[in-house]
C-alpha cells in the first residue's frame, strides 16, 4: 500500500455533501473567489432534500402581515423548548425571507397569492402560515434550482464519492480522503476548508423517512477528528409516517397534509389530539372541535387545531393511542383529509401524497383516509458549532445543516429544515471561504493518515471469516428501534449500549465479497463505521439526560426539568473513547428575553 | 415466489442473464425484491436508488422491456412470468444496473440548464400563478432527473449532440420564464440542426416519463415559439387547449 499514488484534488475549500447546505455553501464560497470542491456520495441532485415537501419557514409576511422574524424567533425556540442555541434561531429567523427570495431570483417558482406574492402554508409550531412551498415538492425545486445555478457558476463536482475519514495536520483539519464509488479507488481532497453538510443519521433506526445517505457520516467525521457534539439525545421522530406496506414503512407524509386541513383520528374515530394539549402551547391551541374547525377558515379569531401541534407532541400521542389499543389495522392512527377538502384541492396541494398512496398503498386519499405512524426524521444534535460563522470546535472544520447542531434545540419545527440549509449553508460557505483566505503556512498532508485510511476502507475485503454487512445493520437498526425509540428509559439505553459494543466487534470482523467496482456490500460495510458512532452518541446522550423534552422522551423522567433547560449535553472523543459532559447554553440577551414575557 | 432474470456485468467481465428468486407479497415493488437479492442473496449486485419513494429519480431500469422507477413499480402490475431487469439504454454501463450519468449531465449543461437572470432585471420579478406562462412551465418543471427518456429515444442513440428530451423540456421552461435572459442565445443552439429539427415527436420519452411530463408538448411548443419569433409575432400564446 504504501507506494500507491493515490488520486490527490486541492481546493481552498471542500464541501462534503450535496444538499440544500452543501450546494448553498458551495454557491457561497465560490462568489467569494475561492476555489471549491463538492463532493457528494450521491449522484448530484439526488441528496435527502430533494424528499423535502412542506416548504420552507420564512417570516416573509405575505399572507399574514403581522408576521416577522421575531414571532419565528419565538415560535423556533417554544418547538425547541428553549434548548436551541438563540443566535442561531435569532440569524435564522432574520435571513431565511432573504434566502427565500434568492431562491426565486436564481429560477425557482414558488406557489403563489391571489396578488402573486409567494404563498405561505400553515405548519405545525408555527404561529401564522409561513411556509414558501411549491406544491408538496419544494425541496426538488429547491435542490434543482442550487444544482443549475451551483454548476453554471463553475463548481468542481465529484460525484459518488464517499468521505471515510478527515485529515488533520496539527490541531487543523487540511482534507479529507475517501473512494469512489465506482471504481473503488481511494481519493484525497486537500483544502483549506473543509464544511460538513453531511445530513442526518436515520439510517441507524429501522423505521425512518430518511434515504440510505442518512449514515451519520458527517457527525463521525467530526468526532473522529475532535469537534465536539452536542444534543445528540434529540432525535425526531415525525408522526406521520406512511405504516403500509411494509416495504415503504416510514416513507413520509408531509405536515402539509394536516396544515391543509387533514386531521388526525383513532379507531373510535375520535380526533384524539384534544386529549393531547400540553399546558406549554394550551393559550395558542383549540380545545374543541368546533373552534379548531373554525380556525381552518378563520384563523384570526380562532384558536388553531392540535394537529398542528409540534411535531414531538403528535408523534407521542400518537404512540399512546396506539399503545392504548386504539389505533389503525396497521399499527398506526388515520389521517384524514377528504372530509374536509375536495378531491380537486387534495391533488392540486399534495400532488405527490396522492400519487404515493395510490401507487403504493392502493389508497385514494381523495377518498379514505390515511393509515400513519411515527418515523424517525431528523436529528436536532449535530456538530458544535460558532452560530456566526458555522464554524466547529476544530480550526478548518464548519458544518451546515442537518449536521450542525444547536439551531433546533430539542426539536425541530416543520419547515424550519429548508430554512437552516440556506441560512447557515450560506454562513459556512461565507466563513469557510474567509478562513482559507487567511490561512497560514503551506498545506500539507500527512501520507501516513491516508494511508491508514485505506487500509481500514479496504480491510473488508482481507478477512476470509466475518460476517455479510446487511445482517450487522440490519441488528443494528433493530437495536435503535427498540430501545432508543421515542419513549426511553435507563434499562433500555443500558441494554442498547451493551449491544452496541457486541455489533462494534462484529463489525470489526465484516467481511466483503468481490472487487472494488460498484460494490454495494462493500459500502455497507463502510458505513457501518459511522452508523455505530452515531448510535453509540445518542445513546449515551440520552442515558445521560434524565429529563424529557422535546425529541426525548424518558418515562423514568418524564417531566420537563429547569435544570436541564440550561445545558447542553456534549459528546467528544477523549483517548479513543467518546466521553459526555453537561455543558452550559448560551446566555439569551435581555431584549431577545423580552419576546417571551410580551405575550403568551 | 418471484423469478428475476437480471443483467450483470462489470469491467473485463462478460454480460450475462443471473436469475434469482425472491418471495414476493402483493406490494412489493421490483426495488424491493431488487434489495432483497443484494441483502440475501447476492451482495454485490449493483443499483442505485435512495428516497425508495418515487421522488429522487435515482432507480430508473428497464423492467420487462420498458423505462421504470423500480421503487414505484409493484411486480404485480408487472403479469405473471419471470420479471427481466436491465439498466438503461444509451448510457456507458458502469456495472451490472448502474449507468454512468454524465450524457445527462452534459447535456443539460449544452441547452444552458441554469436560469440566466436578467442583469438590470427588477430583483423579483412576478410570474402570476393564473398566467398561461406559469401553467406552462408548471406542467414542465418536475423533472427528477431519471434519465429513463433518454434511455427510450431513439434519436438519441442517432446523434450524440441531440440534447434530448430532458434538456430540451428543461430549455423550454427557460425560454418560456420571463426573468431569464439567455433566451437569445439558446435559441441559436436550438435551432441548431442537432437540437429540435432532431426530434421525430415519436413521443417514447412522454409514454415513460414516471412524472406524466410530456418532453414531446414542450418540444413543439418550442418550436411553435421559435417560428413565431421568425416571423415576428411576439409573445407566445399559452399552448394548452390550441
Amino acid at each position: 500500500m504504501a507506494n500507491q499514488d493515490y488520486e490527490v484534488h486541492e481546493h481552498d475549500v471542500i464541501v462534503i455533501g450535496a444538499g440544500g447546505a452543501g450546494l448553498r455553501a458551495a454557491i457561497e464560497a465560490a462568489a467569494q473567489g475561492v476555489s471549491v470542491g463538492l463532493v457528494c456520495k450521491s449522484l448530484l441532485g439526488k441528496a435527502h432534500t430533494v424528499m423535502a415537501e412542506g416548504g420552507i419557514a420564512a417570516a416573509l409576511g405575505n399572507v399574514w402581515p403581522e408576521d416577522n422574524w421575531q414571532v419565528h424567533f419565538r415560535d423556533t425556540m417554544r418547538g425547541g423548548k428553549m434548548l436551541n442555541n438563540w443566535r442561531m434561531a435569532q440569524l435564522h429567523a432574520q435571513e431565511a425571507p432573504e434566502r427565500v427570495l434568492e431562491l426565486e431570483r436564481w429560477g425557482a417558482l414558488f406557489d403563489r397569492t391571489k396578488d402573486g406574492r409567494i404563498l405561505q402554508r400553515d405548519f405545525g409550531g408555527h404561529r401564522y402560515a409561513r411556509l414558501a412551498h411549491v406544491g408538496d415538492r419544494t425541496g426538488l425545486e429547491m435542490i434543482r434550482t442550487l444544482q443549475y445555478h451551483g454548476i453554471h457558476q463553475g463548481l468542481d463536482v465529484y460525484m459518488e464519492c464517499t468521505i471515510t475519514r478527515l485529515l488533520k495536520d496539527g490541531d487543523r483539519v487540511v482534507g479529507a480522503v475517501g473512494y469512489w464509488r465506482e471504481s473503488g479507488r481511494v481519493v484525497v481532497f486537500k483544502a483549506k476548508a473543509v464544511i460538513l453538510a453531511t445530513g442526518g443519521i436515520g439510517k441507524a433506526w429501522k423505521i425512518t423517512s430518511n434515504s440510505w445517505e442518512y449514515t451519520g457520516d458527517g457527525h463521525s467525521l467530526a468526532l473522529w477528528a475532535g469537534a465536539d457534539l452536542i444534543d445528540m439525545e434529540f432525535v425526531q421522530f415525525h408522526p406521520t409516517g406512511m405504516v403500509w406496506p411494509p416495504s415503504v414503512r416510514g416513507i413520509l407524509v408531509t405536515e402539509g397534509v394536516r396544515g391543509d386541513g387533514g386531521t388526525l383520528k383513532n379507531s373510535e374515530g375520535k380526533r384524539f389530539m384534544f386529549d393531547y394539549i400540553p399546558e406549554f402551547f394550551k393559550g395558542e391551541t383549540a380545545d374543541n372541535e368546533a373552534e379548531a374547525d373554525r380556525w381552518y377558515e378563520d384563523k384570526k379569531n380562532n384558536r388553531r387545531t392540535p394537529d398542528l401541534l409540534p411535531r414531538d407532541e403528535v408523534a407521542r400521542a400518537i404512540n399512546s393511542e396506539v399503545k392504548a389499543g386504539r389505533g389503525s389495522p396497521h399499527g398506526g392512527v388515520f389521517l384524514d383529509i377528504n372530509t374536509r377538502r375536495p378531491a380537486d384541492y387534495i391533488k392540486k396541494r399534495l400532488p405527490s401524497m396522492y400519487h404515493q398512496f395510490k401507487e403504493l398503498a392502493g389508497v385514494d386519499i381523495t377518498k379514505e383516509p390515511m393509515e400513519v405512524g411515527p418515523t424517525c426524521h431528523y436529528v436536532m444534535g449535530g456538530v458544535r458549532v460558532d452560530a456566526d460563522t458555522a464554524q466547529s470546535t476544530v480550526k478548518g472544520l464548519f458544518a451546515a445543516g442537518e449536521v450542525a447542531g444547536g439551531m433546533h434545540g430539542s426539536n425541530r419545527l416543520g419547515g424550519n429544515s429548508l430554512s437552516d440549509l440556506l441560512v447557515f449553508g450560506r454562513r459556512a460557505g461565507l466563513y469557510a471561504a474567509l478562513y482559507a483566505k487567511d490561512f497560514g503556512g503551506t498545506l500539507v498532508v500527512d501520507s501516513a493518515q491516508v494511508e491508514q485510511a485505506a487500509r481500514q476502507m479496504l480491510a473488508p475485503f482481507e478477512r476470509t471469516g466475518g460476517e455479510n454487512p446487511y445482517a450487522i445493520q440490519s441488528d443494528l437498526q433493530d437495536t435503535m428501534q427498540a430501545l432508543v425509540g421515542i419513549i426511553r428509559n435507563e434499562a433500555d439505553l443500558k441494554e442498547a449500549l451493551k449491544r452496541l459494543d457486541v455489533l462494534k466487534a462484529r463489525a470489526a470482523k465484516v467481511r466483503v465479497d468481490g472487487h472494488r467496482q460498484y460494490n454495494p456490500g462493500w459500502h455497507t460495510a463502510l458505513d457501518l463505521d459511522s452508523l455505530l458512532t452515531v448510535a453509540e452518541c445518542s445513546a449515551l446522550a440520552a442515558l445521560e439526560r434524565k429529563e424529557s423534552r422535546g425529541g426525548h422522551t424518558r418515562e423514568d423522567h418524564p417531566y420537563t426539568d429547569d435544570t436541564w433547560g440550561k445545558v447542553n449535553v456534549v459528546v467528544r472523543l477523549k483517548d479513543g473513547r467518546i466521553q459526555v459532559s453537561r455543558e452550559p447554553l448560551p446566555e439569551m440577551p435581555p431584549d431577545l428575553k423580552a419576546l417571551f414575557q410580551e405575550r403568551k | 415466489m418471484v423469478r428475476l432474470n437480471v443483467f450483470r456485468w462489470a469491467p473485463g467481465e462478460a454480460e450475462r442473464i443471473r436469475a434469482y428468486e425472491v418471495e414476493a407479497v402483493a406490494d412489493t415493488t421490483v426495488l424491493d425484491a431488487l434489495v432483497a437479492v443484494q441483502r440475501e442473496q447476492d451482495p454485490t449486485l449493483a443499483l442505485r436508488y435512495a428516497c425508495r419513494v418515487g421522488m429522487c429519480g435515482s432507480c430508473a431500469m428497464v423492467v420487462n422491456g420498458r423505462e421504470r422507477w423500480a421503487c414505484r413499480t409493484r411486480l404485480a402490475s408487472l403479469g405473471p412470468g419471470p420479471v427481466s431487469v436491465r439498466p438503461l439504454y444509451h448510457f456507458p454501463l458502469l456495472r451490472d444496473l448502474v449507468v454512468d450519468m454524465t450524457p445527462f449531465v452534459e447535456r443539460h449543461a449544452a441547452v444552458g440548464a441554469a436560469l440566466a437572470p436578467a442583469a438590470q432585471a427588477e430583483p423579483y420579478v412576478v410570474i402570476p400563478s393564473a398566467s398561461a406562462e406559469r401553467a406552462e412551465i408548471d406542467d414542465a418543471i418536475e423533472c427528477i432527473g431519471c434519465g429513463m427518456c433518454l434511455s427510450a429515444c431513439t434519436m438519441v442513440a442517432h446523434d450524440r449532440r441531440f440534447p434530448g428530451p430532458a434538456a430540451l423540456n428543461r430549455a423550454f421552461t427557460l425560454q418560456r420564464d420571463r426573468r431569464d435572459a439567455a433566451h437569445g442565445a439558446r435559441w441559436a443552439m436550438l435551432l441548431g440542426d442537432d437540437a429540435l429539427p432532431r426530434c421525430h415527436g415519436q413521443g417514447n420519452c412522454t409514454d415513460v416519463c414516471p412524472m406524466g411530463l410530456s418532453p414531446t408538448r414542450s418540444i413543439i411548443r418550442l418550436r411553435q415559439m421559435a417560428v413565431r419569433r421568425m416571423v415576428g409575432l411576439a409573445a407566445p400564446q399559452a399552448g394548452r387547449g390550441q
